[in-house]
């Protein structure tokens, strides 16, 4: 399996996957909102689920579950753990199709094929 | 100003993080003696309380729960003015047990402020139950602050924190700055390589994440966890059922279903109990005063103006109350949340975020409560447009209106009637929230984020304090204006001396005739209808009030004359369109009160008033004259 790690958004992760921020990228006072709440650099995050119509996106970090949109979220930079999404089974448990890690894996695999 | 030396009783504030138990503690310190208000200037509850142990005494501040201090936030600047400038003789730093880490960032803060600090570690019996242990002695020795597990719905330690708490006053005014120098001593290093943290009070950015670094490995330190934590938490168990996407709407339609059936069908029968309890007092006052000689028209005074209002007042009390039961319980069991995560997408359709539902849902109640409700948006502009639109939405208010015409016209299709009026409300309130989101620009707290706090099963005291202050905050403003409003028709339909009460030559009279030729277009013309709505600008319930009074059947009694009278007067259309104008025209005159104390402006209070003005107008003319076209009667 190809690993990657490369960094993502946070909305990018996968359902279940973990990963460590990078970098809180968001303006002024949401930089702060979010960091009081505990997301800073080097925090620990799992995308924990998605509201039934796509968005907002459950977080659990430090402790505690948090909900945000996503455009709050891609400002948020990841370095997703390798292999630290949902199962298959769980995935179905979730009813969700195509993952974000998968479509990663993907854009790596298609990207290493193009430059050989 | 008010520093701790020259105050006669010592002031203690409560601080901790949203969710922490705060409101819980406080109401277990102050029981039932507190008080609510605004913090000066802002909208904000302030709640303060009285406390007595032993032969001391102090005065206690509830804190907004906030995560930190440093933002330019409305809760947290508020908080940190309150340390900051009235000096707090202690601050009781409430903290939630099973989450330590998140909760210590404020303490931190907190301490790095100078602040002399009691800790509560509460929800101590939920950390035991999650395997959690904690080492208390551990924790106090790192922060340098005394420390007191509580469990503040079982009232558990509460004696303990008060005793620390007084007794940390008392050491104060002898030792000065102790308790925080210890403290720094212990951490400045690891915190900070430069020292910089514990050099000032400043909370700029660059200090989150050392703090955050600092709690972390505090909490890691004094936290011994026997249990998995990658295990699925009870709480996580209940989000994948009722976050899961074919099962979260079905469950919210059903909770709002079950809000209400409780609410109305709990209150009809005590309301109606009230108004025949009212109404047979009315008769009792009016057979003794009758007997003892008194003029006719004090009497009269008396039963229909005076003891009538109070009554109006009485039957609105019984459904207000029972509504904030519901809306007290949802939120203390932690379901608020997932509600505004589960409508933010649909309400982020109309230019609105996720929590400005709950306002929507109060408004189905009382407009008043709704647009009150509007505080606890961050957005100054999601509050202003959730509070415009708020009186489009239906309030119990109108609903006898509609059941009284429903009742005339439609009995058999009563209930769709009503429906469709209801329904009409929450468009028109989408579209006009989407029109004015598009012209009132975004401001940067427009942002969702909001924490999913664990699910608990509340503590009734809890859920009933809530109530009864929202309640009492209700009935205060709004009962006074309604209770004024009666005596007002009262004298109107009554004056001038000479002229027959509720006729054409009396003032109500004038006043509905002057306005009816505007009305005409929308098929209900009469000087009655006009007055009744001049008068449901008041209160909308007062429709029906008046137009009992303006057909002779008097106020409270004889609810089958007026349906004939209205039949004979009104067409199945121009009832209709009657409806949508009694639906949209005008906010009450105490949602009015209210939407200027909350805007803190004239030009969009008087734009709450006009713009349903013109689109009520609009549309029962349109109603009306697109029914006959098609051919409705």
């Amino acid at each position: 399996m190809i690993k990657d790690d490369r960094p993502t958004s946070l909305d990018g992760l996968d359902l279940g996957e973990r990963g460590t921020i990078i970098r809180v990228g968001c303006p002024g006072p949401l930089r702060r909102r979010l960091m009081d709440m505990g997301l800073t650099p080097g925090t620990e995050v799992r995308l924990e689920g998605v509201a039934p119509l796509g968005d907002p996106i459950i977080v659990s970090a430090r402790g505690s579950r948090l909900g945000l949109r996503r455009a709050e979220a891609a400002s948020i930079t990841v370095s997703p753990w390798p292999d630290s999404a949902c199962t298959d089974r769980c995935r179905r448990r979730h009813g969700r199709g195509w993952s974000n890690a998968a479509s990663r894996r993907m854009r790596v695999f298609r990207a290493e094929v193009s430059r050989h | 100003m008010n520093d701790a030396s020259a105050r006669a009783i010592p002031v203690i504030a409560i601080a901790g993080n949203p969710n922490s138990g705060k409101t819980a503690l406080f109401n277990a310190i102050t029981g039932a003696r507190q008080h609510v208000g605004n913090w000066p200037g802002v909208t904000v509850e302030k709640k303060e309380g009285r406390v007595t142990r032993g032969d001391r005494s102090a005065l206690v501040v509830d804190l907004p729960g906030t995560y930190g201090l440093g933002s330019q936030a409305l809760d947290e600047t508020i908080a940190r003015d309150f340390i900051t400038r009235e000096r707090p003789d202690i601050v009781i730093n409430v903290v939630d047990s099973t989450n330590l880490e998140r909760n210590l960032y404020l303490t931190i803060q907190l301490l790095d402020m100078g602040v002399p600090l009691v800790m509560a570690l509460n929800m101590f019996d939920e950390a035991e139950a999650l395997g959690l242990d904690i080492d208390v002695e551990e924790l106090s020795k790192a922060l340098g602050a005394k420390i007191v597990p509580t469990v503040a719905v079982r009232r558990q330690g509460i004696g303990d924190l008060l005793d620390a708490a007084f007794a940390a006053i008392s050491a104060q005014s002898t030792q000065g700055d102790s308790l925080v120098q210890s403290r720094e001593s212990q951490y400045s290093v690891e915190a900070d390589g430069s020292g910089r943290l514990h050099g000032s009070a400043k909370l700029h950015d660059p200090a989150i994440e050392p703090r955050y670094k600092l709690a972390a490995e505090i909490a890691q330190s004094v936290v011994a966890s026997a249990s998995d934590r990658a295990a699925e938490s009870p709480s996580q168990r209940i989000d994948r059922v009722v976050l899961n996407p074919w099962l979260a709407y079905p469950i919210f339609f059903g909770v709002v279903w079950a809000m209400f059936q409780f609410t109305f069908s709990l209150s009809e029968p005590v309301a109606g109990w009230l108004g025949g309890a009212i109404g047979a007092f009315g008769g009792w006052v009016a057979h003794v005063l009758g007997a003892t000689g008194a003029p006719e028209v004090a009497v009269a005074f008396l039963v229909d103006g005076i003891i009538a209002g109070l009554g109006a007042l009485l039957e609105f009390a019984p459904p207000i109350f029972l509504l904030f039961f519901a809306i007290s319980f949802l939120e203390d069991i932690g379901y608020m949340a997932r509600a505004a995560l589960i409508s933010d997408r649909l309400m982020d359709a109309v230019g609105l975020h996720g929590k400005a539902f709950i306002p929507m849902i109060l408004g189905f109640g009382c407009n008043v409560t709704g647009i009150l409700a509007a505080r606890s948006l961050d957005s100054r502009r999601d509050r202003l447009v959730s509070i415009l639109v708020n009186p489009l939405i239906s309030c119990s208010a109108r609903l006898p209106v509609y059941v009284l015409f429903a009742s005339a016209f439609f009995p058999e299709r009563r209930g769709l009637v009503v429906f469709s009026l209801y329904a009409l409300g929450v468009v028109l309130a989408a579209l006009v929230a989407k029109v004015l989101s598009v012209f009132i620009r975004p401001d940067a707290s427009s942002t969702f984020v909001m924490e999913l706090p664990p699910y608990r099963m509340p503590r009734i005291s809890g859920v009933l304090i809530q109530t009864w202050e929202r309640s009492r905050e209700f009935l205060h403003k709004a009962g006074t204006v309604i209770l004024l409003a009666v005596v007002v028709v009262w004298a109107l339909s009554n004056l001038p001396p000479g002229a027959a009460p509720g006729s054409p030559e009396s003032l109500i009279g004038k006043i509905g005739g002057a306005i009816a030729p505007l009305l005409k277009p929308a098929g209900f013309g009469s000087w009655q209808a006009a007055a009744a709505l001049v008068f449901g600008a008041i209160a909308k319930e007062l429709i029906v009030g008046t137009l009992g009074v303006l057909y002779g059947s008097g106020v409270g009694s004889g609810e089958i004359g007026l349906i004939g009278a209205i039949q004979a007067n009104w067409t199945p259309l121009s009832a209709y369109a009657f409806l949508v104008m009694a639906l949209v025209y005008m906010p009450c005159a105490a949602t009015i009160a209210t939407i200027r104390r909350e805007t803190g402006s004239r030009a969009w209070t008087a734009f709450a008033v006009a713009y349903p003005l013109v689109l009520g107008w609009a549309l029962a003319v349109i109603v009306y004259q697109v029914g006959r076209l098609i051919g409705l009667a």
